[in-house]
């Protein structure tokens, strides 16, 4: 029977499988955690961030890309 | 509220601006230089400087650190100040940025065609000028997070996440990959050998590609793709998760550059199992731009920014799907190796960066020089010019790659090697290596026509070095109540930057520990021994010479690999490899086996194929190297070279550096003899000696001379 990955990479861990289990664990949480997090923001925010790039004080000069 | 006046340093953009223009020109042509010698060797016209093997990483790195880094530094200066409501934190700090990536990018144009290198790849720059990026780059960091603390919007934009992770990332990176023992003030040796520096090596060389020619990217994406559609981000929660999700897998996927080599293989399966994963993050980022469009398409038709940008977004979707399929074992089998990469890497570089690097300075012109860009029909045909160039450069990149790979290891029915000549499956690939170089042709004259645009632009405005804005002070920031977590984290740069620096870090230390401190790793061999005194010295010719850009060292445990050059390459037989030489590309054939068995040659042999390949090979595309006959090396660094292997581990007796240079003379005379015998009078100090001595002892270490 191959052996769990962790325990080929070091035989010392075979009484490990625990381990193994808390990250599949940890990383799901985090997982799920960020999008919680994402689907809970508010909406004004979001609206803010989006058009961030698109302050104005900086594109007096905007639409000068030269059509001919 | 009161508005404070500032203003935006524009002259730095201006600065960063044309030091993309001249030396993405200058890139473009070195790789068309070597492009040409692929089918035609005689393009090297026998100098040692104008040769594939140093001229290729003076390519990758004026490419990559030259083009696209001074691109992202120009990106980075307009968008960084107006994102943050904020100039520069320091004038000064951003001319010693300036200044100093140019001197260092000005050192590797002069050391790389001279032989001075690492021969690790994109990592080739000797350990002064490894000392000399560090400094620059934590420059370059300073007056960011200076720049952040002072800003007035209270939150940090996406794009600014990108800048920060990039900048600690490469740091990382830059520093673990460049640990090294001085033998003078030109070389030097890792203090990694075989497979742990190839681990380390690929640990750096993937994610040069993640956070150099990426995570910038991906931030000046999210920064001009809105202005220039005018349009605001599709999804900024999608960039949320883009952007963690992409920083935590990327640094995991090194190893996916190791598949079927030496290296164990649960560190092969990680890399290719976070690889897979990172198709989510990559195409959600790439899906993430292209919608920024939406409402917009129709300008595209108009537009010549739009369409770089567009093209570019897609050749990042189309590389960035091609990458984990590459790291799936079955396809990787048929891709490395071959030029099937290096079509690859060229969607890559040639599309996503260099057509989105076009699009930034079409779209900054006009507005550095307060005036209308001077010609949009030439920018039409820069444009199409580099699309077809791109094609024409990656489709019989791809064609040579797959054929390289079908009859590498196509068996006759009696299970012969069809082709078991090395020599005649790099004949079939000839008429595709001309199309390339017709592609590259189209690319280069693509740029050219931009840079006659932008200089007739720049001349018709007039520059506005300093850009007088308002805007409101930042308050003091407090959590808000009901404030999401990822927002109090968008106002707190120090902390986003820590927890940036341990997404990235996870994964190489998972990695990497396993791989240092476990035994069963690389089971030793007992047979391999230490390089004599004057293989040393003639391999580090070979690296000087960049033979390593052509030839692989690493025997992948395939039949077709085994009847071709004999056993398959163990780990133990690299523990002396400070570094490791496998290369990533076989133009021509591998080397491991080259000293033993059915590959052995006369040392004869090996003069007369370095003086002319073509009269030992006919028809050969390898270069000449007249020159290796000629120079003598009186090896006064050879003391301090085993002193140097000793303290990084190789177990060379103390004192033996007094002796080293009797024993180099009479294995070198040796050498001088065989020679002789075969009608060649030569001498002991000659380079060639060392590098045949070199060659002579490949795959000796478990096989019998």
């Amino acid at each position: 029977m191959r052996r769990p990955m962790l325990s080929r990479i070091y035989p010392g861990a075979d009484g490990y499988q625990f381990f193994q289990g808390l990250s599949l664990v940890l990383f799901f949480l985090v997982f799920v955690g960020v999008i919680f997090m994402i689907f809970t923001m508010r909406k004004s925010y979001i609206e803010k961030m989006s058009h961030m790039p698109l302050g104005l004080e900086d594109d007096q000069s905007n639409n000068q890309g030269g059509h001919e | 509220m009161e508005m404070e006046k500032f203003q935006y340093d524009n002259k730095i953009v201006r600065m960063f601006f044309w030091a993309t223009v001249v030396w993405g020109v200058t890139a473009f042509l070195v790789g068309l230089t070597i492009a040409l010698q692929l089918p035609e060797p005689a393009f090297n016209f026998r100098t040692s400087w104008l040769t594939f093997g140093r001229l290729r990483p003076l390519h990758t790195n004026a490419a990559i650190f030259a083009f696209v880094g001074n691109g992202i530094f120009m990106g980075y200066y307009y968008a960084a100040q107006r994102l943050l409501k904020a100039r520069n934190f320091s004038d000064v700090l951003s001319k010693i940025h300036f200044w100093g990536w140019q001197g260092i990018i000005v050192s590797a144009a002069l050391t790389l065609p001279a032989g001075i290198t690492t021969a690790k790849e994109y990592a080739e720059l000797e350990w002064p000028i490894d000392i000399a990026i560090a400094l620059i780059w934590v420059a370059w960091g300073v007056n960011m997070i200076g720049t952040i603390l002072k800003r007035r919007e209270k939150h940090l934009y996406v794009a600014i996440w990108f800048f920060i992770a990039t900048f600690v990332t490469v740091a990382m990176l830059h520093i673990v990959n460049s640990f090294e023992v001085p033998v003078s003030f030109w070389k030097s040796y890792p203090i990694y050998a075989g497979v742990q520096d190839a681990l380390v090596q690929w640990w750096y060389g993937h994610n040069a590609v993640a956070f150099f020619l990426t995570t910038p990217y991906l931030g000046l994406m999210y920064y001009y793709m809105p202005k220039a559609a005018q349009r605001p981000v599709y999804s900024y929660r999608l960039s949320i998760i883009h952007f963690w999700a992409l920083i935590f897998l990327y640094i995991w996927a090194g190893p996916h550059h190791l598949l079927y080599t030496s290296t164990p293989d649960w560190a092969q399966t990680l890399g290719t199992v976070f690889s897979v994963m990172l198709i989510a993050p990559s195409w959600g980022g790439m899906l993430n731009g292209l919608l920024t469009l939406r409402g917009a398409w129709d300008r595209v038709r108009q537009d010549p920014i739009l369409k770089f940008f567009v093209v570019a977004v897609s050749a990042y979707g189309m590389s960035t799907f091609e990458g984990p399929m590459m790291s799936l074992k079955n396809y990787n089998a048929i891709t490395h190796f071959t030029d099937y990469t290096i079509a690859h890497v060229h969607v890559g570089a040639l599309g996503w960066n260099g057509l989105f690097t076009f699009g930034m300075l079409y779209w900054l012109a006009p507005r550095l020089w307060n005036t209308k860009l001077f010609s949009v029909k030439l920018a039409n045909v820069h444009f199409w010019l580099a699309t077809l160039g791109m094609i024409f450069y990656v489709i019989p990149m791809y064609w040579t790659g797959i054929t390289q790979a079908l009859i590498w290891k196509q068996f006759t029915p009696e299970g012969l090697l069809v082709y078991p000549n090395f020599l005649e499956t790099v004949l079939q690939l000839v008429p595709m290596y001309w199309t390339r170089a017709f592609g590259g042709t189209l690319y280069l004259a693509g740029s050219l026509v931009m840079v006659y645009n932008l200089v007739k632009t720049a001349r018709a405005g007039a520059p506005v070095p300093d850009e007088e804005v308002e805007a409101a002070p930042l308050q003091p920031i407090t959590a808000e109540a009901g404030e999401s977590k990822h927002r109090w984290l968008e106002a707190r740069p120090i902390h986003f930057l820590v927890l940036s620096l341990v997404a990235v870090a996870i994964g190489g230390i998972v990695e990497f520990v396993p791989m240092f401190v476990v035994k069963s790793n690389i089971p030793t061999i007992s047979t391999v021994t230490p390089y004599s005194p004057l293989e040393l010295e003639g391999r580090d010719l070979y690296m000087k010479e960049g033979c390593f850009n052509c030839h692989s060292q690493m025997i992948r445990p395939f039949r077709s690999e085994t009847e071709r050059y004999g056993e398959y390459s163990k780990a133990g037989e690299y523990v002396y490899d400070h570094p490791f030489l496998w290369g990533s590309k076989r133009t021509g054939p591998d080397l491991h086996r080259e000293g033993v068995g059915m590959l052995k040659k006369p040392d004869a042999w090996h003069y007369n194929h370095m003086d002319n390949p073509r009269s030992m090979s006919p028809g050969s595309i390898m270069p000449v190297y007249p020159w290796l006959l000629e120079r003598s090396n009186n090896y006064a660094d050879l003391p301090q070279k085993i002193n140097v292997m000793r303290t990084i581990g190789v177990p060379y007796p103390e004192g033996y550096e007094d002796q080293a240079l009797a024993d180099l003379k009479q294995q070198a005379e040796g050498i001088v003899s065989n020679l002789k015998e075969a009608g060649i009078e030569t001498t002991w100090d000659k380079e060639i000696i060392a590098l045949i001595a070199y060659l002579q002892k490949l795959g000796t270490g478990i096989l019998p001379k």
